[in-house]
C-alpha cells in the first residue's frame, strides 16, 4: 500500500512523503509516534458512470443538507465541503 | 377531552433536574482537571476504577488491534501508557455521559444525539488546535453542549415530542420549535443546567452559546461550539436522516479567524477520528 499524502509529526516534520510505501516497519514507526491515521492510495475500479453517479449523489446530499437560505459564511461552507466531497468521489 | 400539559418554565425545568442522573464522579473530576497543568495520572486511575464499564471500554480500547500490541493490557494504568493520557480522558467522558445519559423516548433516540455530541466534539477539538484554545476543554464542551436536550426529554417529554412534530412537519430548525414550544431553547437549558452542576466556566459558555454566539456573551468557547457544530452538520457526522446545517456566524467565525479553506485540510482528519472514536466507543 502506498501513502498518499506526506505524514507529518506533531511539529510538521515530514515523517513520511507522499509515495513511501506502507509497510511493516512504516507502520511500526507511526505507531510509535502516536500518529492517529495516513491517507493511503488504493487502485480505483469504478467506472466513469459510477463516478458520475457518485458525484452526483454526494451533490445533492449536500444541497439537501444545506437547505434553506444562507449567510455568507454558511455559504462559503457549503462551498468548502462540496469541493471536498466532489474530490472524495471523484 | 385531551388535555394538554404546559412544558415548564426554565426554573420548573431546573427544579425537574433531579430526575436525571447525578453527574458521574470520575466525569467531574475529568472535567475540573482538564485548566489543571498538575493533573496526575494516579487520582484519575483511582477515579476510573470506580465504573466497570469505563474500564472495560478503556481496556478494550487498548488491546485492539489497532495499537498492534503482543502482550495483553490488563490494567487502567497500562491502558493509560499506551492509549496516552488524551485518549483515556475522550473515551472515559464519552463513555460515562453515554452510560448515564441515555434517555430515549419514541420521538428521541439518545445514541443519535451522542453520535452528534461525538461529531461536534471532534470538530471542536481540531478548531482549537488550529487556534491553539484548549482542545481538551473544547471537546468536552462539544460532548456536552446539548446536554439540555436530554434534560428537556426526561423532565417534559410530552412537550419535546411536540418540538420533533413540528421540526418534522415544518422543517424547522429545532432551537425555532424548542422556543415557540417552551420559550426557550435546549442551549439556554444546557447552560442553566451546566451552572447547576457547577461545570467549569468555559465548559459552561459552549453550551449556553452555541446558538447564540453573536450575543458575545459566551466569549471565545461560545463562538468554538457554534462553529464546530456547522462543520459536524456540514460533514453530515451523525448522519442523521434529515441532517440540516443551521446557520453560521460570521462574526464568530471572525473572531476565532477562521478560514474554511484552512480548515478544508483537516477535514479528512476530523473524519478519521470520528469514525476512530465511534468505533472505540460501539457508538
Amino acid at each position: 500500500m502506498i501513502i498518499a499524502t506526506a505524514v507529518t509529526g506533531p511539529q510538521g516534520a515530514v515523517l513520511f512523503a507522499a509515495g513511501a510505501a506502507l509497510d511493516e516497519y512504516s507502520l511500526e514507526q507511526l505507531r510509535r509516534r502516536a500518529i492517529e491515521f495516513v491517507t493511503v492510495s488504493i487502485p480505483d475500479p469504478r467506472d466513469e458512470a459510477t463516478i458520475a453517479r457518485e458525484v452526483a449523489e454526494a451533490t445533492a446530499r449536500i444541497d439537501y443538507i444545506f437547505r434553506g437560505s444562507s449567510s455568507s459564511a454558511r455559504a462559503a461552507l457549503r462551498e468548502t465541503i462540496l469541493s471536498y466531497r466532489r474530490k472524495q468521489a471523484e | 377531552m385531551n388535555e394538554k400539559i404546559s412544558p415548564p418554565n426554565l426554573e420548573a425545568l431546573l427544579e425537574g433536574a433531579c430526575k436525571l442522573p447525578t453527574l458521574p464522579q470520575v466525569v467531574t473530576h475529568i472535567l475540573r482537571s482538564l485548566n489543571d497543568d498538575n493533573a496526575d495520572a494516579d487520582s484519575l486511575v483511582q477515579q476510573l476504577n470506580t465504573d466497570p464499564a469505563i474500564v472495560a471500554r478503556l481496556l478494550a480500547a487498548a488491546n485492539s488491534s489497532a495499537f498492534g500490541l503482543s502482550a495483553q493490557v490488563a490494567t487502567t494504568r497500562q491502558a493509560i501508557l499506551v492509549l496516552g493520557l488524551k485518549t483515556v480522558r475522550t473515551i472515559t467522558l464519552a463513555t460515562a455521559l453515554i452510560e448515564h445519559f441515555s434517555h430515549s423516548t419514541s420521538a428521541f433516540d439518545s445514541r443519535q444525539l451522542w453520535r452528534h455530541s461525538l461529531g461536534v466534539a471532534t470538530c471542536a477539538r481540531a478548531i482549537a488546535e488550529r487556534i491553539r484554545c484548549n482542545p481538551e476543554a473544547a471537546f468536552s464542551a462539544g460532548l456536552l453542549h446539548d446536554i439540555g436536550q436530554i434534560l428537556m426529554v426526561a423532565v417534559a417529554p410530552d412537550s419535546c415530542a411536540e418540538v420533533r412534530v413540528r421540526m418534522r412537519q415544518h422543517d424547522e430548525p429545532i432551537i425555532v420549535a424548542e422556543r415557540a414550544v417552551f420559550g426557550y431553547d435546549h442551549a439556554a437549558a444546557g447552560g442553566a443546567l451546566a451552572k447547576l452542576w457547577n461545570l467549569p466556566d468555559d465548559i459552561t459558555s459552549g453550551i449556553h452559546g452555541h446558538h447564540t454566539p453573536d450575543s458575545g456573551d459566551d466569549g471565545e468557547m461560545g463562538d468554538l461550539i457554534h462553529i464546530a457544530e456547522a462543520v459536524s452538520h456540514a460533514l453530515d457526522l451523525g448522519e442523521a436522516e434529515r441532517n440540516h446545517v443551521p446557520e453560521v456566524s460570521e462574526v464568530a467565525q471572525f473572531r476565532l479567524g477562521i478560514e474554511w479553506s484552512a480548515l478544508a485540510a483537516r477535514l479528512p482528519e476530523i473524519e478519521a477520528r470520528y469514525a476512530g472514536a465511534r468505533l472505540a466507543l460501539g457508538l
